[in-house]
């Protein structure tokens, strides 16, 4: 079948399944088994949040069992004491699961990992403590009891009509969360997993975004805390302990934690599999440990992809690209813009690390930076950067002022750069991995999972600016291959496509050619060339003076802090002081006069 | 305030700094945050309360039972959830020990569901002394298990900071944990390094049980909280930082036991959050740890 009609008739089809299964107790299923059905897409709910903040943003908020518990109380108090509406009491839960959610990740906002993980774990165990301090309203430790049957504008709901609105909300919000996770938006979550680092680099705030995942993983923890309050009209805090806690961690890793509907099936494994009958009550604490921990270990990855790569086996496959042939396409003109740095001064202590250097930078024109290690010269493009912050002097792009902005704004507005080890996200695809270079122009959240049309327009667009850069690159034909697998040449050119795709004033290249061969040295040299002829401004730090002589226009020699020497690269070869600290004496040797050809020959 | 007040608050306090010690001996060894730390001390307890009553062993033989049992549980914890996930590891993913996280808790929920298997829920009492009475002390009353417990987190406070100083163990951790890279070069074996760091935490944590469970009973839900306690003081500490531990634990616990009194004991878990919040926000890297540079 055609791909395009697939994308046509998959939410027809998806729609199709939800009604099914909606409409399952009309052909014949029995009330215990819809009960078991809305207990899966229960915890399926709760579970597919851990997924987004945990599995896609890499930060391990374990308060899930409390922002349920949140949900639950919030659903139960507002149906009993306030108004009686499913889709209401459904929204107030979400909100009220939000606000813990982001409470319980506040831990992770500065410093994530271990601190979010024990910090919302923490959570869990104040919920009895909390619910007993507000007392009569929330129940106390009797619990919340007496919720009414649920309504749906003023009309009782039975269990059958319930079991519908369970099915259809649950269908809803994986259909959204799909959009999310399937989207550059969904892209920005992954690229906070690979760190800190990449994603201000890339202009992504990491306190706004994290603060975002939080929020959006709480959503369906309230939803399904809702579900439960109407389930049997009673909530009691202890349904909400470490218990839970553990059957989410559970369900998630089973299911695959880097996975959509994975959610559901590892919820449907712990709810109606033989853990869940009685013979193994005692055990089950010891089976849970023991799936965190085998789970944890043999299937990082959950099983849904063992299935999928089963599914994929069955289906002829996608003939896979061997050639590497990368071309020489030309870059679309580029904005370099003029990097002043100005006596910039950087001490860690006593040690004056970078130690008033002045350097100039320009449009169409390659500035290296060299120095033997510990020279400063990490340390200036951490400044110029904005990792670190100058103790003194200036830092300008076309003259305005940027020393102060932090590391996101500035990439934001003036600064593309790549690492000296390629920090590539998990799971995204070249294509998709150069476009989160440009996540500014990305549209908003509701937009994105609603897929509104100014989403699709923007996908025409961004497809059309990605497959020019990936056509300059040469790595066209690897546009669908996952970037983080490629070999190291490959992913310094993604690396660099991605910094490209921000449309950056000034571009920072770190190392691009250490660990290279000759051959993909040879090829970078003529990539960069082709980016200085389209106008960029490039500024190489190198430790590979073959790269540096036969690319750039202008080398600062860095020792020590401060610049020893400038000029031309045949110059500063020639320099005598320059050639004592830093290259030792030889001939310029074959390799560099080659280098040198390859460069000249694609000008 | 008065100095009972503030000696029962020293003895729970103490005993959150000697989880934290525990935390912070593997992650300078083996750069992991071991969720299953404070369940050796449960563990402990209870082979404790076993080895005291059942067997009815003179309490150095109960100690060195206690050490032995931690010391192969913490290897097991080691080689079944962090080892494999350093070998099978292809590329470092996101946040630092993200998957140790998961399988520590998941060694943790195995432990702590074989504990009720084997010893129920019920609490048990690890006679240690006969007679556990109150005795005065700078003008306070304060039970000889407390004295006992504060003594030993004191003590085990100041070997540990020293130890890490001078031995060479201790410094090849401070170098694993500075550039584990670094540290390799140098000849530093981080595997090994990982294993024994496992061990002696495991060791002195059970190690402590028939100390620890002299004022708290063996009870299997204990751990748990102690994980948690354990790991505020550490951070009220500051990771890394021994000294830290002891003073985050103690002042925590002071700080637990006033808020129980002047406000309630539902107040008590609560107030521990908050104060793990405000450290979170005001002094992220802790009373005694330092900031990291970012590097990239």
């Amino acid at each position: 079948m055609n791909p395009q009609l697939m994308t046509r008739l998959r939410p027809i089809g998806y729609a199709g399944v939800v009604a099914l299964v909606a409409a399952l107790p009309w052909l014949g299923l029995d009330l215990f088994w819809m009960r078991q059905l809305m207990l899966v897409a229960m915890l399926g709910l709760v579970v597919s949040g851990l997924n987004l903040t945990f599995g896609y943003a890499g930060e391990l908020a374990l308060g899930q069992a409390a922002v349920y518990a949140a949900g639950a109380y919030a659903a139960g108090y507002v149906a009993k004491n306030l108004v009686n509406d499913v889709v209401l009491v459904m929204l107030v839960a979400a909100c009220v699961a939000v606000l813990v959610g982001v409470v319980a990740g506040a831990p992770g906002i500065r410093l994530g990992g271990w601190m979010l993980a024990i910090g919302s774990f923490f959570l869990v165990l104040l919920v009895p403590d909390f619910v007993n301090l507000i007392g009569e309203p929330l129940g106390g430790y009797e619990g919340l009891s007496l919720i009414p049957l649920p309504q749906l504008l003023g009309v009782e709901l039975d269990q059958y009509y319930f079991y519908v609105v369970v099915v259809v909300v649950t269908g809803a919000w994986f259909a959204l969360f799909r959009n999310l996770v399937m989207s550059p938006r969904g892209a920005e979550f992954r690229v906070l997993s690979a760190g800190e680092t990449l994603s201000s680099s890339l202009g992504v705030s990491t306190y706004r975004l994290k603060l975002k995942a939080y929020a959006i993983g709480a959503v369906p923890a309230g939803l399904a805390g809702a579900m439960f309050a109407y389930l049997d009209g009673y909530v009691s805090s202890t349904s909400f302990g470490l218990h839970t806690a553990l059957l989410v961690l559970a369900a998630s890793v089973l299911g695959g934690m880097h996975t959509i509907y994975g959610a559901l099936l590892g919820a449907a494994l712990l709810t109606l599999g033989p853990m869940s009958s009685s013979a193994f009550e005692d055990y089950s604490t010891v089976a849970f440990g023991a799936f965190l921990l085998i789970g944890g270990v043999f299937l990082p990855r959950g099983i849904t992809p063992l299935l999928r790569n089963l599914l994929a086996r069955l289906q002829p496959g996608r003939p896979v690209s061997t050639s590497t042939q990368h071309g020489s396409g030309r870059f679309a003109p580029v904005a370099g813009g003029r990097l002043d740095v100005s006596a910039v001064v950087k001490a860690f202590g006593g040690n004056r690390a970078v130690d008033g250097v002045s350097l100039v930078a320009e449009p169409g024109r390659i500035t290296a930076l060299i120095g033997p290690n510990g020279s400063g010269k990490t340390t200036l493009l951490n400044v110029v950067s904005g990792y670190y912050l100058a103790d003194e002097g200036e830092l300008r792009i076309n003259g305005d002022e940027v020393g102060q902005l932090s590391a996101s704004r500035r990439a934001r507005r003036h600064i593309g750069r790549t690492f000296q080890t390629p920090t590539i996200p998990p799971d995204l695809s070249v294509f998709d991995t150069i476009r989160t270079g440009a996540l500014k122009k990305e549209v908003g959240l509701l937009a994105t999972v609603l897929r509104l049309p100014s989403y699709h327009r923007r996908q025409r667009d961004a497809a059309v600016e990605t497959e020019a850069i990936m056509a300059a690159l040469g790595i066209s034909d690897r546009a669908d291959d996952e970037a983080a697998a490629l070999p190291l040449g490959t992913r310094r050119l993604v690396e660099l496509g991605r910094a490209l795709a921000s449309e950056p004033a000034v571009l920072l290249l770190d190392e691009v050619a250490s660990g290279l061969d000759e051959d993909e040295v040879t090829e970078l040299a003529g990539v960069i060339g082709r980016l200085r002829t389209a106008g960029a401004t490039i500024v190489l730090v190198e430790h590979n003076f073959d790269l540096i002589t036969s690319v750039s226009d202008t080398v600062y020699v860095l020792a020590e802090g401060a610049v020893l020497a400038s000029g031309g690269p045949l110059d500063i070869a020639q320099d005598d002081k320059v050639r004592q600290t830093y290259l030792g004496s030889g001939p310029v040797d074959r390799k560099r006069a080659d280098l040198v050809d390859a460069y000249l020959g694609t000008e | 305030m008065s100095m009972t007040l503030v000696l029962a608050g020293l003895a729970i306090g103490a005993i959150y700094a000697i989880i934290a010690y525990g935390y912070n001996l593997t992650v300078t060894t083996a750069g992991v945050l071991n969720f299953a730390n404070a369940h050796m001390t449960m563990i402990g307890t209870f082979v404790a309360a076993w080895a005291l009553t059942s067997l009815g062993l003179a309490v150095p033989l109960v100690i060195v039972v206690c050490v032995l049992v931690g010391a192969v549980l913490g290897l097991v914890v080691e080689l079944t959830a962090v080892a494999p996930l350093k070998s099978f590891r292809l590329r470092r993913g996101g946040g630092v020990g993200h998957g140790e996280l998961v399988t520590t808790v998941g060694a943790s929920t195995i432990v702590t569901g074989l504990a009720y298997i084997i010893w129920g829920s019920d609490p048990i009492q690890v006679p240690l002394f006969d007679d556990d009475r109150r005795v005065s002390f700078l003008g306070g009353e304060v039970r000889k298990s407390d004295l006992l417990v504060i003594g030993t987190a004191l003590m085990l406070g100041l070997v540990l900071h020293v130890w890490t100083q001078r031995s060479r163990l201790g410094l090849a951790s401070l170098a694993q944990s500075e550039d584990r890279d670094a540290a390799m070069l140098q000849g530093v074996n981080v595997r090994l390094l990982s294993s024994a760091g496992f061990v002696i935490a495991g060791a002195l944590g059970s190690g402590v049980g028939v100390i620890v469970g002299a004022k708290t009973l063996a009870v299997v839900s204990l751990a748990l909280v102690l994980a948690i306690k354990g790991f505020v003081a550490l951070t009220l500490g500051g990771v890394g930082s021994h000294v830290g531990a002891l003073v985050g634990g103690l002042a925590l616990g002071v700080g637990e036991v006033m808020t129980a009194r002047w406000l309630g004991s539902d107040y008590r878990s609560l107030m521990v959050f908050v104060v793990f919040m405000l450290v979170l926000l005001v002094r992220p890297q802790g009373l005694f740890g330092t900031k990291e540079g970012r590097t990239v």
